[in-house]
């Protein structure tokens, strides 16, 4: 395991919620500390460049402390990063260094940040039903998170790492990671009843909901911290095969983290004691489309100088990222589906790629 | 005109083109061609009627440059593979067409001539009037208008004839099969059913490689002699490991020799830089679009 890039991924963890926290807070020095903290592990994801998948991360780490808000690209950030602590670097050098991956990278971090600020003030439902909405689409993102890792062998009360002869079966993992499955769906099920029946604040389906989903975002990042633990302890090269599983997990439990401390919070109070230091959210998701079209034009000429021609599957998946961006950006309805979409098309390219 | 400036329409075209071109796609699911470049016509078309800014309508320039560009080398572009055996040449190509169906050979305009492979997979070509230029894995090199490129996932140096050894009562010999192409001897004829460059075994007992360097070679042989057919499984660590009931002989895998042969990926795509720069702009449309008002 590379010590410097597990460093990184802990302080962008601990970066998140602290974004978030002064947010609600209003308190400009815990939000200075989430960008320091970011900062900081991007100088750390500097230091383990040799292993790929630290580059991007490192990229996403910088972006991280430049946005507002910075929770979601410091949650991409940090899974980024337990990516490359746990997988080594290739043998052979690869030939080409992959700019078009840290250009896509950088549009991750901008549309991450876009799609937080979005979520936040956009839609139709009244302004007091945001929080509980984003809880319960964030527990929904979670439930399906964990049927989706491990080709949806925790429906089934398993969970592994990797594959073949060197797959290591992780049965109490399992066990927590089903828990956590069960615990959230409830959660995200009440919380949608509160939502549909457009109950008063503080209803029996809302209490209910939001306890349940503190308890599954609890158990589900006990999930994740059990999978890394097992997997280093045991077989790391197991760890490393499945890493993007556990990535995967790590920025769903994290984005439902996020929601709940939005949800727990008694009133916006950041923004009126000035934190919010970038607005917009529309221009920020913009400039990340403008970066996932000059990552596709990067992908183009690696591919035209490493191949010889420039119809790859490299250019046409980021090809096809770069046009999500453009649907994006398009002022039309659905934006916020339209926006999601993007990010997840660019953190599978990041994924696909690392 | 207002149906094709209604924002709608682009990002339904937009979103539909995504999905088409993303390689992730199941084969089944992807659309035909025709429907590919509707497409991305009324993608461009929507995206230089819609927009009344400065912004949209660099954008709008710059998808008509990427689709003109890639329409262009579509038609009057080429592309395809060469594969060349040391010393081999050759003064054409086989032509691939847009959805990877072969077109038969197209002429070079000059000749090539494989003149030794690296050990770090470069390929040293002769080309045209004695001109040489080297090919390496991951740089590809120019001449005569075409690209010369190493295909990732095909590597310079291409495997593989298995060394059979066949051993009986009249004493034994050896034979090279290559997959594909069954060898004769001692009356016996060899195919390659199945080939594990780096064998091994999982969890439920099937064999599967586990890299694609042959670190620990084994193979399934499909053995006829006359109306008799035997599978007979060989690997080189463990020599005679297998003798099938009924076959007098014990064969035996020595080792697999790697052809000397590389393939290359041909391209002429003469619009390749207007592709580039139609891209450009439209990043720098979509970023002078979020400046403040």
């Amino acid at each position: 395991m590379n010590l410097a890039a597990a460093a990184a991924a802990l302080a962008l963890a601990a970066a998140a919620p602290f974004s978030e926290l002064g947010r609600a807070a209003g308190r400009r020095r815990l939000d200075h500390a989430s960008r320091a903290l970011a900062a900081a592990a991007g100088v750390l994801l500097l230091v383990a460049a040799v292993r790929p998948a630290a580059r991007p991360a490192a990229v996403l780490a910088f972006v991280a402390a430049a946005v507002f808000p910075r929770g979601l690209p410091c949650l991409a950030a940090a899974a980024a990063a337990a990516v490359a602590a746990v997988r080594p670097a290739p043998e052979a050098a690869p030939a080409s260094i992959g700019a078009w991956m840290l250009v896509a990278a950088l549009a991750l971090g901008l549309a991450a940040a876009a799609l937080q600020d979005m979520a936040e003030t956009s839609g139709s439902a009244p302004k007091k039903l945001a929080a509980p909405r984003a809880a319960a689409v964030s527990g929904a993102l979670v439930v399906l998170t964990l049927m989706l890792v491990d080709g949806g062998h925790i429906l089934h009360w398993g969970y592994g790492l990797g594959a073949g002869a060197t797959r290591l079966e992780l049965p109490g993992a399992a066990l927590v990671l089903g828990l956590a499955l069960l615990v959230t769906l409830a959660g995200s099920l009440s919380m949608g009843a509160h939502l549909l029946a457009r109950s008063p604040d503080g209803s029996r389906a809302s209490r209910m909901g939001q306890s349940l989903l503190v308890l599954g975002a609890g158990l589900g990042a006990l999930g994740v911290a059990v999978v890394a633990g097992q997997g280093l302890s045991r077989n790391e090269a197991a760890l490393a095969a499945g890493a993007v599983d556990v990535a995967a997990m790590l920025i769903a439990v994290g984005v439902l983290g996020l929601a709940l401390i939005r949800l727990l919070a008694a009133s916006p109070a950041g923004e009126a004691a000035g934190v919010r230091a970038l607005s917009g959210g529309e221009r920020v998701l913009r400039l990340g489309a403008a970066a996932a079209m000059l990552a596709a034009a990067t992908a183009g000429v690696e591919s035209w100088q490493a191949e010889g021609t420039y119809v790859t599957a490299a250019l046409a998946e980021a090809a096809s990222v770069a046009l999500l961006g453009l649907v994006a950006v398009q002022p039309t309805r659905l934006r916020l589906a339209r926006t999601a979409l993007f990010v997840v098309a660019l953190l599978a390219l990041l994924a696909r790629g690392g | 005109m207002r149906l094709l400036a209604w924002r709608g329409l682009t990002a339904t075209c937009g979103l539909l083109l995504a999905a088409a071109l993303h390689p992730a796609l199941p084969s089944f699911l992807h659309p035909p061609l025709a429907t590919t470049s509707a497409l991305a016509l009324l993608l461009v078309a929507g995206l230089l009627a819609g927009p009344r800014d400065p912004a949209g309508r660099v954008v709008g320039a710059g998808a008509l440059a990427v689709a003109l560009a890639f329409g262009y080398d579509g038609l009057r572009g080429h592309r395809g593979v060469l594969t060349l055996e040391m010393g081999q040449g050759t003064q054409s190509f086989e032509e691939e067409g847009p959805e990877g169906r072969s077109l038969g050979l197209r002429p070079l305009g000059f000749g090539v001539v494989l003149e030794r492979l690296d050990p770090g997979g470069a390929a040293v070509l002769r080309v045209g009037e004695g001109a040489s230029i080297t090919v390496r894995p991951g740089r590809a090199a120019s001449y005569g208008g075409f690209r010369f490129g190493v295909s990732s996932g095909r590597g310079a140096a291409e495997p593989s004839a298995l060394r059979i050894a066949v051993a009986g009562p009249q004493g034994s010999s050896v034979v090279a099969v290559r997959p594909g192409a069954p060898a004769i001897a001692d009356g016996l004829q060899i195919a390659v059913e199945q080939y594990f460059p780096d064998f091994a075994l999982d969890e439920k007992q099937q064999p599967y490689s586990r890299s694609s360097e042959p670190r620990n070679p084994a193979a399934l042989l499909h053995v006829t002699r006359r109306d008799k057919t035997w599978r007979v499984f060989v690997i080189r660590a463990m020599p005679g490991i297998h003798r099938p009931e009924g076959l007098d002989r014990v064969l035996t895998l020595i080792d697999v020799a790697a052809t000397e042969a590389v393939t290359l990926r041909v391209s002429r795509e003469p619009a390749a830089p207007v592709a580039l720069a139609g891209m450009i702009a439209m990043a720098l449309g979509l970023a002078w679009g979020a400046r403040p008002a």
